[in-house]
């Protein structure tokens, strides 16, 4: 695991596997809600991007029906990823016979918590569950501040 | 030299802005560069606009181009639609962040 961030004000849970510059990598959405990067040729996942992330962990199992768009060629790596970790620990495949694959969005924060944050408190617990995880300090990236979007103050 | 915030208006004119803060968020995501810029603001412009299925603020612009790399053959822009209050000059819709995807040629 390389980094986790969470964009307080989209609700966006951006979630970096590995670098992905410098390699060949390809992004399918599996939802209009869920973004899957990997390297196709190792079949390792690069980034996953969860949309509505708050919302998604209450959500029913989401149909993977974005997966109908995916080219032929890529569907059945991206299942294949989505179905093992680390992709699984995020987004958990449903089991049982389905037309189109369902899954489930795994909770790494709790939604409580996340709603009682303010931005500046957010990077603090951002920092703390990537803590769990085994980056070394001295590879992680900084933190960006995530402010409150305000407008700009003089529109054209 | 960009002068940020970008202002673009989409198709129903309504009007959208990125922030460089924003900008340099979307190009943390695989693919993403300076060189797309133009194709982000074209996909707000004339792209495909759906709303979020759980959040009815935030939408989605995706638009396909031909020229994009690594055989990735759409831009999608996440913009959320806000209001401050003020009457006539309310609207705070702005991009939360934009990535590559790829898709069936259709």
């Amino acid at each position: 695991m390389r980094n986790i961030d969470y964009d307080l004000e989209g609700d966006i849970l951006t979630v970096t596997f590995a670098e992905s510059k410098g390699r060949v990598h390809t992004g399918v959405e599996l939802t209009d809600n869920i973004v899957l990067y990997f390297d196709p040729t190792t079949e390792e996942p690069l980034q996953l991007i969860l949309v509505s992330y708050r919302r998604l962990l209450e959500a029913p199992p989401i149909r993977l029906d974005g997966l109908a768009e995916v080219p032929d060629d890529l569907r059945a790596a991206t299942l294949r990823l989505v179905g093992r970790a680390p992709v699984a620990n995020f987004l958990r495949l449903e089991e049982g016979r389905r037309t189109v694959p369902a899954g489930r969005v795994t909770e790494i924060f709790l939604p409580t918590v996340l709603g009682a944050m303010t931005p500046a408190t957010t990077a603090v617990a951002v920092a703390e569950q990537r803590a769990q995880y085994e980056v070394p300090k001295s590879k992680r990236r900084p933190k960006k501040s995530q402010t409150a979007q305000k407008k700009p103050s003089a529109p054209p | 030299m960009q002068a940020w915030p970008l202002w673009v208006q989409d198709r129903e004119g309504r009007r959208i802005y990125l922030t460089e803060e924003r900008w340099q968020h979307a190009l943390d995501h695989p693919g993403m560069s300076k060189a797309l810029l133009d194709a982000v603001l074209v996909t707000i412009r004339a792209g495909h606009r759906k709303q979020d299925r759980y959040e009815p603020d935030k939408y989605k612009y995706s638009r396909a181009f031909d020229d994009l790399p690594g055989g990735y053959t759409h831009v999608v822009v996440l913009v959320k639609f806000g209001w401050t209050g003020e009457e006539l000059t309310g609207e705070n819709n702005f991009v939360l962040t934009a990535y590559l995807v790829r898709k069936h040629q259709r």
